[in-house]
Parts: C-alpha cells; structure tokens; sequence
C-alpha cells in the first residue's frame, strides 16, 4: 500500500462526536443555568426570611434600649451592628405622649426587610393611674377633678377662675377605674335659705371605668371627657418595700420642733409626729416605716429639692384632723407615698380598721398608692399627682389635680417595661448598602468596616448618674457605663444616657 | 496511465462500511437521545415541583406577612385545633396616630371550593371592597387528610381543608396544600405549613 494512501484515508467520527458531545455539553449547560436560578431564587427566599428575623433582633435591642432610658437607635445605614450571618440597624423618632417610633433594617445575603414599631416609653406604672380605683371610684358631692402638666409649669399658671368651681384648668383629668366610677349628685339650689348652690361634682377630663363597667353620673354632675369603659383591666403592681436595717420607734415632740431627715435611706417600726412638731423629709431620701402617725397640729414636710423623696408605709398611716402635710418644691414627679398595708383589725375588736386614715390640711404634691387598702381622701387636702387605691373616696369638697407630667418622666416611683402599641411592615430605606447586590457584610468589608457588636452599636454609651454607695453616701458617676464598678452602686437615684 | 492512476487513488467506502458505520451512528444518535429524554423528563418534572413549591411558598409568605401585622384579637375566627377555619379576617397595624394605634380596613383571606383559589378581599368602610388572587390549585383536604373524621396526617385538625387556619392565643397556624398536574398527567403537591404570632 501506497503511504500517501494512508493519508488520505481521514474519517468524520471525530467531528461527529464532537458535535454531540458540544450539543450535550450546551444542554447539560443550559440546564445547570436554570437550576441556579432556581437556587437563587430559593437562597433569596431564604435571605429575606432571615433579614426579617434579623429586623426583629435590632427592634428587640432597641425595645431593651429604651427600656434602659435611652433613645432606641441602634447603629446607622453606614455603620450597621451585626447579627449572626446579617446586619442591622435601627432609626428612633420620638413621637408625643412620651412614645417613640422604632424602624428597623435587616440585611442577610440577598435579603432586605424593614419593620416599625411604636413604643410607649418607660413610665411610671404607679402614677399614670391618675386618679384610680380598683374596686371602685366614689366622687363625693362637689367634687372636681382636673389635670394640669408640671413639665410646663404650676398648676396656677396652667389654670383659671371658673365660676363656680374655682382655679381649674377645665380639662386634662385622668380618671379611671377597674370597677364602676360613681359621681355624685348635687343638688342644684342653696341646701339653706341664704346659702349658694353647691358646686356640681365635675370630672374635667375622661373618666374611664375598667371592662364592661359604667359611669354612674349624678344630678348636675358631669364628666367633660370621655366615659368608655376600659378594653383591659389596669394591672396593679404590688409595692416592693426595700430591706433597710431598723431604727426601732422615733417620736418627735413639740421639744424638738423640726427633725429633718435626710439619711438617704432609714427604717423604722413607728414614727410618730407630736402635735406642734415638724417632720421633714428632705431627698434623695428613702424611708420605710411600719405606722407613721401625725397627730392634730403636727407638720410633715417633704422637700424634694435635691433629689426625690420615696415613703413607704407597711402598716397604717394616720394623719389626724389638723396635722398637715406641705411640700417645699411643688413638683409631683419627686414624692411618693406607698402604703402597702391592707386594711386589718388593729384594734382587736372585730371590726376592720382602715390602713389609711387620712384627714390632714395642705398640699399634697406626689404619687399616693394604696393597692391593698380603702382610703377616702379628704377635701381639706389639695391632691396635685396621683392617687390610687384599691377603693378610692373622694370626700365631699376634694380637688385633685393630675399630672400629665408623669407621662414623660424618666426617674419616678415605680417603673414598668415600655408597652408595643404597633407594629408594621415598611419599606425598606434606599441606601448605599440595600441598594447593592452583594452580602452586606462583604459590601463593609470592601468599605473597609465590619459589623458593630450590638452593645456597641447604641447611639447612648455615657451615663449621668446619681446613686448612693454601699456607704450610702450620695455620689455622681459621668461615664461609659461599661467603665464603673456596679458592685459599688447601692440604689441609683437618677441616670440619664447621653451620646456623648 | 495517470487516469488510471487516478482512479485507482480516489477510493471510497463499501456498502458494508456505510452500513456498520451508519448502524453504529444510529445507536449512538439513539443513546444519545434517550439519555436527552430522560433528563429532560426528569428537569421537566422536577423543574415542575419546584415552581409548585416556590409558588406555595410565596403564597404562604403573603399570607403569614399579613398575619403578622394584624392584631390578635381582631384575627377571626378563633378556631382552635382540632378545628380550623379555611378563612381569616382580620385588620393590619397601620401605626399611631394622636397617640392611638391604627389599624386597616377589613381584610380576609380564603379558600373558594369550587375554583380552589385562594383569595385575598380588602373592604374599605364605606367603598368597594378589592380582590386578588394568591394562588390556585389547592388541594381540596390538606396533604394526606381524608374527609373521614380522623387527624390522618398527625398535625392536630381533623379533616382540614387545603387552606387551613387555627388560633391558639396570639399565635396562628397556617396550613396549605396545592396540588397540580403535569403535561403528562401525573399529580404533584406542595405541602406548606407556618406558625405565626400576631405582632399587634
């Protein structure tokens, strides 16, 4: 055979199987294409669930934020806080009525999702009662009760002169009840020939009895406001009394004239104010006493001045008729008088005794809770505050005044967790970093950043605080709140957070 | 002489080298071909089970999302397991506004019967109420349950529709079926289930 022949004897298999096997590579190709779109679509499915669990961790940090007293923002678009495999961070704008909207971004993979919740801010559960009672609220005869707020000022200055019911501000009353709230009628001629025409009892506000109770109004009384009755029943916190060492029984005599008191913190088993005596509590104070008694003629004055004033009662209060009760600085938000006693046979002789008896003269500006125990407050003590109890008598002639202030304060009395009153889906923010494909943690690092831990991320990290040290001792710390030994911090009068 | 040398260089193939070589192409082509179908087959099919489950599933997510942003105790009916319901009304948080919260007009979402739809109904107060599909093809009793009175599939309801709700409290379960066929006839189903809490 001819070599040359050889040669020219060239086959077509290879080009044929190459054929085929270019045309299975482009299906199998073609089908790998869609499978990872499919994938990618699943992934993203998958991301956008975990953004939305990462959205709720950053509410959930921001719920604990203001919980703490401080704004809620949580990190920023440019400098987010990270959350297991994402990131997030939270925007904080304070609305009125001391609440606050939340607007959390989450961000995982290919994931986006924003959420928003509105917050009632931390507020003192105690005396936004208003003027409350569990079991029931009587308002006696010419009876008047409004509200004013002490952030903008006195009452005085809030109010005016209507006729016939004196200063009154005419609106702002928080009246409410888990029971029925019952206003007394008035009788709308003179009781005696010559005599004026009683005052109608008024409630200058809302009054609100608690689920499927009512308002029973008298002749010629009203409420001015709103009568509905409550969707739930106002929970009631029990007083958690301070374990403070004992002092035994202090007496104070006309001898001694004024006693102030202003050991920052001190228990005793009796305390008993003697006619032409003064007992003055002067703040940051903290007194626990088991009965205080004021007698006729005997003084008790709180000056809240430099820091507020706590009072509480374990077994019965007494103010008799013509003892007195006045405040130096005339601010509600620094004084509360808990009585944790319930009502009990005192005496021995079969009958219950009320734990309250109150009958004093003045001026009461602060918080008054009385959970356990029937208390008729009298008409010749001016109420500026709050009070409650778990039945509450407003004697003939009463005024009470509620201040709306408590809604926005920040350092009295009881406090309670921040209430969720909203929550919602949003958009999600067009920012450099949702704008972008990539994993947002690789678009940080590319920017040359990583996540912020949490605990790092909230915009407060100082803290102002005034606290009473193990030696209680009153001291003031301006810091991070990582940076001071707690172990030293015996009871925090007041803390606020700053940014800087 | 150089023609017949010519001739004698330009050689071909002979019958039987075409025939072996044209058989052998033939079950190569064949091979080729069926291994195609069956792929084929098997992409169509699973590419068909996938979109019937990305289909539930986005179904599931609106429904769980709208969920969510409602309030407990307007979310109707209470049906609490072994009950269930094949619809739920309910409102969504719209936020504050004064200091009191605000919620949507009327919403509902559920299941038609006869069309196997589900179908979400907006009704303002006082206008026309809106309508939109979610999904279609669902299964007339969710997964393997039977209409015979029994829990058959283990999951607390008894004979519980393809669209299935019950409340416990502020938390809801949602279970769908879709069931689907194929060009060829042959069923496929999604099975989906969530629970979740009313955030309001």
């Amino acid at each position: 055979m001819n070599p040359t022949d050889r040669k020219k004897e060239r086959g077509t298999a290879l080009t044929s199987s190459l054929v085929v096997v270019l045309m299975v590579a482009g299906l199998g190709a073609a089908m790998i294409q869609m499978q990872t779109g499919v994938s990618l679509r699943q992934r993203q499915s998958a991301d956008n669930k975990r953004a939305l669990y990462i959205a709720e961790a950053g509410l959930a940090e921001s719920f604990l934020a203001i919980t703490q007293g401080k704004s809620g923002a949580i990190g920023t678009a440019t400098d987010p806080a990270g959350f297991d495999k994402g990131v997030y961070w939270v925007e904080s704008t304070e609305l009125t009525n001391n609440q606050v909207m939340l607007k959390s971004t989450g961000l995982c993979g290919q994931g986006r999702f924003s959420a928003s919740v509105v917050v009632q801010r931390l507020a003192n559960s105690i005396a936004t009662l208003g003027v409350f009672g569990n079991q029931s609220l009587i308002l006696k005869k010419s009876t008047i009760v409004d509200g004013y707020d002490s952030t903008l000022g006195s009452f005085e200055s809030q109010a005016t002169q209507v006729a016939p019911y004196g200063l009154t501000t005419q609106g702002g009353a928080n009246v409410r009840g888990n029971g029925t709230i019952a206003l007394e009628a008035t009788s709308s001629v003179p009781l005696r020939p010559g005599g004026s025409v009683p005052v109608p009892t008024r409630v200058f506000g809302n009054a609100n009895p608690g689920p499927n109770q009512s308002v029973i109004i008298g002749t010629n009384a009203a409420v001015t406001g709103s009568t509905t009755p409550a969707q739930d029943a106002a929970p009631l916190p029990q007083i958690e009394v301070p374990a403070l060492p004992n002092a035994g029984d202090l007496t104070i005599t006309a001898l001694n004239l004024l006693l102030s008191m202003s050991a920052k913190e001190a228990s005793y088993n009796k305390i008993q104010v003697q006619t032409g005596a003064t007992l003055k509590l002067t703040g940051p104070l903290i007194l626990v006493v088991q009965e205080l008694n004021i007698q006729s003629g005997g003084v008790l004055q709180i000056d809240t001045t430099a820091g507020p004033v706590k009072l509480y009662c374990t077994k019965r209060l007494t103010a008799a008729s013509n003892s007195t009760i006045s405040s130096v600085k005339r601010d509600p938000k620094r004084f509360a008088l808990l009585v944790s006693a319930p009502d009990a046979d005192f005496d021995n002789n079969g009958t219950i005794d009320p734990a309250v008896s109150l009958a004093s003269n003045g001026e009461f500006f602060g918080v008054f809770y009385a959970p356990n125990a029937a208390v008729t407050y009298p008409a010749t003590l001016r109420a500026y505050g709050a009070l409650a109890a778990k039945a509450l008598t407003l004697a003939d002639g009463a005024r009470a005044s509620f201040d709306k202030g408590f809604f926005n304060a920040r350092d009295t009395g009881a406090l309670s967790l921040p209430t969720l009153m909203s929550w919602r889906i949003v958009e999600v923010p067009d920012e450099p970093i949702t704008r972008s494909p990539m994993d947002p943690v690789a678009h940080l690092k590319r920017l040359g950043k990583t996540p912020l831990a949490p605990t790092d991320a909230h915009r407060e990290k100082f803290i102002t605080m005034q606290y009473t040290d193990a030696g209680g001792v009153v001291r003031t710390y301006t810091g991070r709140a990582s940076l001071l030994d707690w172990s030293t911090v015996r009871r925090v009068v007041s803390m606020t957070w700053t940014p800087i | 002489m150089k023609v017949i040398h010519k001739y004698r260089h330009a050689r071909g193939f002979t019958l039987v080298e075409v025939s072996v070589a044209a058989v052998i192409l033939i079950l190569l082509v064949s091979n080729v071909m069926m291994v195609m179908r069956s792929t084929s087959s098997a992409y169509a099919s699973t590419a068909f089970k996938t979109v019937l489950d990305e289909q539930a599933e986005q179904t599931l997510d609106r429904i769980t999302l709208a969920v969510m942003s409602s309030r407990s105790d307007d979310v109707l009916p209470n049906m609490k397991a072994p009950s269930s319901a094949s619809s739920i009304e309910y409102q969504t948080g719209l936020g504050v506004e004064n200091g009191v919260a605000v919620a949507g007009d009327p919403e509902r979402i559920e299941l038609v019967p006869d069309t196997g739809e589900v179908r979400w109904t907006v009704t303002p107060v006082g206008g026309n109420s809106r309508t939109a599909v979610w999904a279609r093809s669902v299964k007339t009793f969710y997964s393997k349950e039977e209409a015979n009175g029994i829990d058959d599939d283990g999951n607390g309801l008894v004979d519980e529709p393809g669209l299935a709700f019950a409340k416990e409290g502020s938390r809801v379960s949602i279970f769908l079926s879709l069931l689907r066929s194929d060009a060829n006839g042959t069923p496929y189903q999604a099975v989906k289930k969530a629970v979740v809490s009313c955030r309001n």
